[in-house]
């Protein structure tokens, strides 16, 4: 079982090393990670190099340096192995002429699928098209070609989906049902990769997240494990009690609380050993006979997580 | 076979078949007013004066290039190209598509206009032995067009305009002085086949209307072939080795 | 009243330089379709077609010049066989076109396609603004492309001139009024017609094609409909010869009608018939793509 928590076990997706540049700017440096079943968020602020990223791993984009092994093949050489793989890009990459129906069913003939009306019908269903799927993608909002993008990849039930911000134009029920779709598909235990820069979504969708800072892998792992990892930065806890201020000022005097603050009667304690506070903090309030009623860590959320990576800079 | 049905259909939509439809037809329809009342030899110059006038150095490379680079170029700038090419289709199949899209309808509308103008002619003299010559010559000229400007067209959104220029000034202007530099001349391989399949009296009074150091058919079938190979082959290799978003 | 929202002051200022309006919008939609055209402030790529356009229509000039100067060293007594200003609008047609059909789409094209016009919506401009910009933009560069040479021309053959370079200047001073009308012709030809083709064309590369194609189909039309003699009034067919309208009414300005192979004048049609020719699809045009922007914007 491998210890980096960038690398997974059983991997479908691997990157080894890779570099990408365009000419004189590195957009993607010396990445190494993996990814397997479940849904793996890519996080980054807008030109951190997901786009980049995602591209290389299909096979859009070649890497300057470095290997990509998908399905444990480079798909440039093996084009089979895009059977398995499907890939919502960002940009347009619809046809405006032809109907969402008649571009999802040529996805799936592409895609080399058997049952062509069949698979297109549930592909349809799945992204709940419904009666729009016969008018042309011209007069489509951008939601709907969202979710007409999703069908296409999705109609030769691929292994591995490749996602690029595609909740991008959605509307708030849309955004609710592909979310519900992406969690579903990697609890059928296929590869999900899904890119955003909106970090409810990643958070809602995601088991797993690989943040990428400037091109270079930031973070990787389950929220709460990089969290916990960033030990440079003290953890901020919120701590509810009857005496605020008496209890601030006896924390200080404990080596583990780096420091203190009372804002409008609330206690803020900052430390770098978040457990060890927690098994303190009930002992100091015995002895100045203080009640507590809350102890929450604040910062914990992938937003903070996420604030203090891209703040790292 | 889905993604040539689908090129032609991206390449011939129906203002574009209507419009490079009508202009196909411009020749026969010119040819009709000019040719009334005219005698059988005047009626073939003229006939002549058309196809190495307007048909095959104007018409055809015109809508040769415009549609066939739009046949890769276009997917590239709407963003469609990686719908495409993620697909477990070997990129020399998806290549050869792409390629044979632009050709049948790029054959067809060159077909239809020297169909057309054969056709005229036929009528006006009872000779219709020129007309298939002329639909072949159209569609080798165009085919060949067809190999060069498709993979040019991913290249660059300016590849229409490169290519008439290499039309107008190299074809049209150096050529024209210097024969010997006819087998470079993607509209002269046309004028070949014409030329080698028509009846000899067409075959004779071709000789004054410039047509020196022509190929023969057999050599112009074959260096068509090569051309398209090479463009197989070439936007094969964009497809496997360039950066495609 | 509420205490449940507030709004904190993040430091972001709001921008208080000066407002330029309408008038500041139109200048930088007129840069902005300069620097497009030229490729300036783009990748190599973009600049290569157009600048090497450039070189085409300036080299002739230099050459012209610099051989009249090895003359005028050598043979002082020869007369120079290079061309006079009316040639050189010959010389450099065919390449003026060729920048037109790149220029026209790449200013009108992109700005449709990419959405960016509801931006230009959203300020001061107008439609007919945007257009008259954008005219303005393909206008200035066609001028360039026809006057700089000529100009290069007049000081180099004036610099030359045996009786020294003022004389020389002014030896030729009527020739100026003429290259000007002839360089008005030739704009007024191309540019309208140009816009047009890119303003009901969604692509650049077909709005080119479409473009050079009227040209090349047009003239080729014109010259064989005029043998249509059947037919009543088939001379005025030469009218379609769209390519042949600013030779002709260049010859004119230049008092030098006949020394041209043209279908038009061949056809006995008068040179002021070229003229209006040359309104009228300027003017349909500028009508057509105005209204259009005025729908779209």
């Amino acid at each position: 079982m491998t210890t980096n928590p960038a690398l997974v076990d059983s991997p479908t997706i691997e990157m080894d090393d890779v570099t990408k540049w365009f000419g004189q700017k590195v957009a993607v440096s010396n990445v190494t990670c993996s990814f397997g079943s479940g849904v793996t968020g890519l996080l980054g602020p807008n030109g951190a190099g997901k786009t980049t990223m995602l591209r290389m791993l299909t096979g859009l984009i070649r890497p300057s340096q470095g290997k990509i092994r998908v399905l444990g093949v480079w798909p440039r050489t093996s084009p089979k192995v895009y059977a398995n793989v499907g890939l919502v890009p960002e940009e347009a990459a619809v046809y405006p002429s032809m109907t969402a129906r008649s571009y999802i069913r040529y996805a799936a003939t592409l895609a080399g699928v058997d049952d062509l009306d069949g698979a297109t019908a549930r592909a349809i269903e799945t992204v709940a098209l419904g009666d729009a799927a016969d008018r042309k993608l011209a007069g489509y909002s951008k939601g709907m070609r969202q979710r007409a993008k999703v069908a296409a990849a999705l109609v030769a039930d691929p292994q591995i989906l490749i996602l690029d911000e595609p909740l991008n134009g959605t509307d708030p029920v849309q955004r609710l049902h592909l979310i519900n779709l992406f969690r579903r598909l990697g609890d059928e235990g296929r590869t999900v990769v899904v890119s955003s820069h909106v970090l409810d979504e990643v958070e809602r969708m995601s088991d797993r997240v690989i943040a990428i800072v400037d091109g270079r892998l930031a973070a990787a792992g389950d929220v709460a494990a990089i969290r916990r990892a960033m030990t440079d930065i003290p953890y901020r806890v919120r701590v509810d009690t009857d005496k605020p201020r008496v209890l601030a000022a006896r924390l200080l005097e404990e080596s583990l609380v780096h420091g203190v603050a009372v804002d409008d009667g609330t206690l803020h304690v900052e430390t770098g050993d978040l457990a060890a506070l927690g098994r303190r903090v009930p002992v100091v309030a015995r002895e100045i006979d203080a009640r507590i009623t809350g102890f929450r860590p604040e910062d914990a959320s992938l937003e903070s997580v996420f604030r203090y990576l891209v703040g790292g800079r | 076979m889905a993604i040539t049905t689908t090129t032609m259909r991206q390449v011939l939509g129906l203002r574009r078949a209507v419009i490079f439809g009508l202009a196909a037809l411009a020749p026969a329809l010119v040819f009709l007013l000019t040719s009334q009342a005219l005698a059988d030899e005047a009626a073939l110059d003229r006939f002549l004066g058309m196809v190495v006038g307007l048909y095959l150095p104007l018409l055809v490379p015109i809508v040769s290039l415009i549609l066939s680079a739009s046949a890769l170029g276009d997917e590239r700038r709407d963003g469609t190209l990686s719908f495409l090419v993620l697909r477990p289709i070997p990129r020399s199949v998806i290549a050869g598509s792409k390629v044979l899209g632009a050709a049948i309808v790029v054959s067809a509308l060159n077909a239809l206009g020297g169909g057309a103008l054969g056709l005229v002619y036929g009528l006006e003299t009872g000779s219709w032995g020129a007309t298939v010559p002329l639909m072949l010559g159209g569609i080798i000229a165009g085919i060949v067009y067809t190999a060069l400007f498709v993979p040019l067209g991913f290249f660059t959104d300016r590849a229409v305009l490169a290519g008439l220029a290499f039309v107008l000034v190299f074809e049209n202007g150096v050529v024209s002085a210097l024969s010997g530099l006819s087998a470079l001349s993607p509209w002269r391989l046309g004028l070949s086949t014409f030329s080698s399949l028509a009846p000899d009296a067409v075959t004779t009074a071709l000789g004054d209307f410039g047509a020196a150091d022509l190929s023969g058919f057999g050599s112009t079938i074959g260096r068509t072939i090569i051309v398209a190979a090479l463009s197989i082959g070439l936007t094969t290799l964009v497809l496997r080795k360039r950066d495609l978003a | 009243m509420s205490d449940r929202g507030a709004v904190f002051d993040l430091g972001y200022a709001p921008y208080d330089g000066e407002r330029r309006g309408r008038k500041g919008a139109i200048r930088t939609t007129y840069r902005d379709g300069l620097f497009r055209v030229f490729g300036i402030r783009r990748r190599a790529r973009k600049k290569i077609l157009p600048w090497m356009l450039i070189v085409l229509a300036t080299l002739p000039a230099i050459v012209f010049v610099g051989f009249a100067f090895l003359l005028s060293t050598f043979a002082p007594e020869a007369e120079s066989p290079f061309g006079s200003h009316a040639d050189y609008f010959s010389i450099t047609g065919v390449t003026i076109l060729l920048f037109v059909a790149l220029a026209a789409p790449e200013l009108l094209i992109p700005d449709r396609r990419s959405g960016v016009l509801s931006v230009y919506s959203s300020r001061p401009l107008r439609p007919d603004d945007y257009v008259g910009a954008r005219a303005a933009s393909l206008l200035t560069v066609i001028a360039g492309f026809m006057l700089i040479p000529q100009t290069l021309m007049y000081i180099g053959f004036a610099a030359l001139s045996a009786d020294g370079f003022f004389k020389g200047l002014g030896e030729n001073l009527g020739e100026i009024p003429k290259i000007l009308a002839a360089a008005i012709v030739y704009a007024l030809a191309y540019a309208p017609l140009a816009l047009l083709v890119s303003t009901l064309t969604k692509r650049k590369a077909a709005a080119t094609g479409i473009f050079l194609g009227i040209f090349l189909i047009g003239t080729a039309l014109g010259a064989s409909l005029v043998q249509a003699t059947s037919i009543p009034g088939h001379r005025y067919a030469a009218l379609l010869a769209f390519g042949e309208h600013p030779a002709y009414v260049r010859d004119w300005i230049f008092d030098r009608i006949g020394s041209s192979d043209l279908v038009v004048a061949s056809s006995g049609l008068d040179p002021w018939l070229s003229l209006v020719a040359i309104l009228a699809v300027a003017a349909v045009s500028t009508v057509v793509v105005v209204w259009r922007y005025r729908r779209i914007m």
